[in-house]
C-alpha cells in the first residue's frame, strides 16, 4: 500500500470507519488501520527510540476505544488520536496511568483508608464500572510486576513461575476468587494446600516487593504513591487474614462463604 | 518474521546450539517456548529445516533432563517448552495458559521475544486462546501490513466481497487514472463503488461520504441521502484527481 502523508480528513474517514464497524480488527479494515498508523508515524512521531512501542500501544488503545470516540469533525478526530497517543506515551514511560485512573474516580479529600476499602470492597457487589477500573488497575499492576521480575529475577524458569504465582495471588487477594475458581481459570489440578502456598508466595515474594519498588520509585520522583500503597495495604490485609491459621482452617472459612474474597471475609469480620 | 522476533529467535537458537547435556537445559527450553510466539505470528513455516533438526535433537534431550527433584517452576517451563516442541513437530499443543491478559507493554515485548523465551512463550500461550489479545495483534499487523500482502489478506478475509458493477448503475468514468463509478441503491441506502484498472489502493474522499470497503482496485462507500452530486477527490495509488460525480446520471 502506498504511503503518503495523511490529512485530517483521511484520518477522520479511517477512524469513522473503525468506529462504525462491528469488529474494528476485521481484515477488511486494513486500509483504515494503515491510515491511522501512517498518521501516527508521520504526524505524531517524536524523535525517540520509544516511538515504535508507543505507536503500537496507540493502535491497541484505538482498537479498544474507538467505539466511544466522541468526534464528529476531522479536527476532533485528530484531537482524539493525539490524546490516545499521549496516554500511550505516558504509559510507556511510567506505566501507571491506568491505576491512577482506577483510583482517581475514588479520589477526594478522604485519606487512604476509604480508597483501600473501596477497592477491597469490590466483590461481590461490584458494578460494571468497578470491573472496568479494576481491569485497568490489573493491567498496570501486572505491568509493574513484569518490570520488577525483569529487573530482579534472572532465571527465566523462576520468572515464569513467579509471574504465574503473582497472577494467582492477584486473583485470590484482590479479585477475591476462591481456590476452586482459581483452579478452574488457571487450568491447574494442584491440591488446595499447594494453591494456598502459591497465593502466599505470589503475594509475599512478588506482588508486595513489586509494589514497594513502585512506591519507592514514585516517592523518589516526588509523585503521589497512593496507588501502590493502597494495593500493598490490600495485600497485607490478606496476609493478616491468613496469619496464624492452619490451612484447613482457611478452607473451612472458604466453604462457609463460598465465592467471597479474603478481603470480604476480613471486612465482614471487621464490621 | 518481524525483525525483532527474528533477532530474538536467532539468539535463542544460538544458545540452544551451544548447550551441552551436562548443563542447565534452560536455554533449550527457552528456544522451544519461543516457538509458541513464532507459531502465533504465523512464522513457524519460516523456520529453516536445519534449525528444526537442531531443535529436535536438543529438545528431546533437554526435555528428558532436568533436576533430580523438579520444582513447579521447572515443570511450568518444561510444559511451555514441550508445547513449542509439539508445534515444531506439527502436533497440536495445549500449553499452560494463565487467564489474565498481559499488559500492552508485555504483549509487545512478547513479539520481540522479551524478556526471555519462556516469558514470551508464556504470554503466547495466553494470547493463543484469547480473542481480545489476538485482535490487538491483528490490528498491529493490519496497520503495518505492506501493500500486496495486506491486500491479499483483506481480499481473502473480506466478509463483504467486492460488488459486481453489473448490479449497480454506472455513473461516470475517468481515463487517467482509469476508473468507473457505480451507484448501488438498496433499501433507501446508497453506496458508491469505484473500480480502477490499476492494482492499487483506491480511495474516494468527499463530504458526507463514508468509506466501507477498500481493496486493491476497488473502493466502496456510503453516500448521504438527498445529494444529487458529489465533489470528490479520488486517490488511486499515488495518483490523486478531483472528480465531480452526478449521482442522477445513467
Amino acid at each position: 500500500m502506498t504511503e503518503r502523508p495523511l490529512d485530517r480528513e483521511a484520518l477522520f474517514e479511517a477512524l469513522s470507519a473503525l468506529r462504525g464497524a462491528p469488529d474494528p480488527s476485521a481484515p477488511v479494515l486494513a486500509w483504515a488501520w494503515h491510515s491511522v498508523n501512517g498518521f501516527v508515524d508521520h504526524r505524531l512521531r517524536r524523535p525517540s527510540r520509544a516511538h515504535d512501542d508507543v505507536r503500537q500501544r496507540t493502535l491497541i488503545k484505538v482498537l479498544r476505544g474507538v467505539a466511544g470516540m466522541q468526534a464528529d469533525t476531522p479536527a476532533g478526530a485528530e484531537g482524539w488520536l493525539r490524546t490516545v497517543y499521549r496516554s500511550a506515551r505516558t504509559e510507556h514511560h511510567r506505566g501507571l496511568d491506568p491505576v491512577r485512573e482506577a483510583l482517581r474516580h475514588e479520589r477526594g479529600d478522604e485519606g487512604l483508608g476509604p480508597r483501600v476499602d473501596r477497592l477491597a470492597a469490590l466483590p461481590p457487589e461490584r458494578t460494571e464500572d468497578d470491573v472496568a477500573r479494576l481491569e485497568a488497575a490489573r493491567e498496570a499492576v501486572l505491568g509493574r510486576v513484569d518490570a520488577w521480575l525483569e529487573a530482579n529475577v534472572t532465571k527465566p524458569s523462576k520468572r515464569v513461575g513467579d509471574r504465574r504465582r503473582a497472577a494467582i495471588a492477584w486473583t485470590a487477594n484482590v479479585l477475591g476468587r476462591d481456590v476452586e475458581a482459581i483452579r478452574e481459570s488457571f487450568g491447574i489440578e494442584e491440591k488446595r494446600d499447594t494453591v494456598y502456598k502459591w497465593i502466599e508466595r505470589g503475594r509475599e515474594q512478588v506482588l508486595l516487593p513489586a509494589m514497594a519498588a513502585w512506591e519507592r520509585e514514585l516517592e523518589a520522583a516526588g509523585e503521589d504513591a497512593a496507588v501502590p500503597q493502597a494495593l500493598s495495604e490490600i495485600l497485607r490485609g490478606a496476609r493478616r487474614a491468613d496469619a496464624g491459621k492452619a490451612r484447613p482452617g482457611r478452607r473451612s472459612v472458604s466453604r462457609a462463604q463460598d465465592g467471597t474474597s479474603v478481603q470480604s471475609k476480613r471486612r465482614n469480620r471487621g464490621s | 518474521m518481524r525483525p525483532e522476533l527474528r533477532s530474538a529467535w536467532e539468539r535463542a537458537l544460538g544458545r540452544a546450539e551451544a548447550w551441552q547435556p551436562d548443563e542447565d537445559p534452560e536455554p533449550v527450553l527457552e528456544a522451544l517456548a519461543l516457538l509458541l510466539v513464532v507459531d502465533l505470528t504465523g512464522d513457524l513455516g519460516a523456520v529453516a529445516e536445519a534449525d528444526r533438526a537442531l531443535l529436535r535433537d536438543r529438545g528431546r534431550r533437554a526435555l528428558l533432563s532436568g533436576p533430580p527433584a523438579p520444582d513447579e517452576d521447572w515443570q511450568l517451563a518444561r510444559s511451555l517448552a514441550r508445547a513449542g516442541f509439539d508445534r515444531l513437530e506439527g502436533r497440536p499443543a495445549r500449553p499452560p495458559a494463565d487467564p489474565l491478559c498481559p499488559p500492552d507493554g508485555s504483549l509487545l515485548g512478547m513479539l520481540r521475544g522479551e524478556p526471555d523465551g519462556l516469558s514470551a512463550g508464556q504470554r503466547a500461550a495466553h494470547v493463543a486462546g484469547c480473542e481480545a489479545c489476538r485482535r490487538s495483534l491483528r490490528v498491529l499487523d493490519l496497520a503495518q501490513g505492506g501493500g500486496a500482502q495486506s491486500e491479499l489478506a483483506v481480499a481473502a478475509a473480506a466478509a463483504a466481497p467486492m460488488r459486481a458493477p453489473t448490479e449497480g448503475r454506472p455513473l461516470a468514468e475517468l481515463e487517467d487514472p482509469e476508473a468507473e463509478a457505480v451507484l448501488f441503491e438498496e433499501g433507501g441506502e446508497r453506496r458508491l463503488a469505484v473500480y480502477a484498472t490499476a492494482a492499487a489502493p483506491v480511495r474516494l474522499e468527499a463530504e458526507g461520504v463514508t468509506t466501507e470497503q477498500m481493496l486493491s482496485g476497488y473502493w466502496l462507500g456510503r453516500v448521504p441521502a438527498g445529494r444529487d452530486r458529489i465533489r470528490a477527490r479520488l486517490h488511486v495509488g499515488s495518483q490523486t484527481v478531483d472528480w465531480e460525480i452526478d449521482l442522477t446520471a445513467g
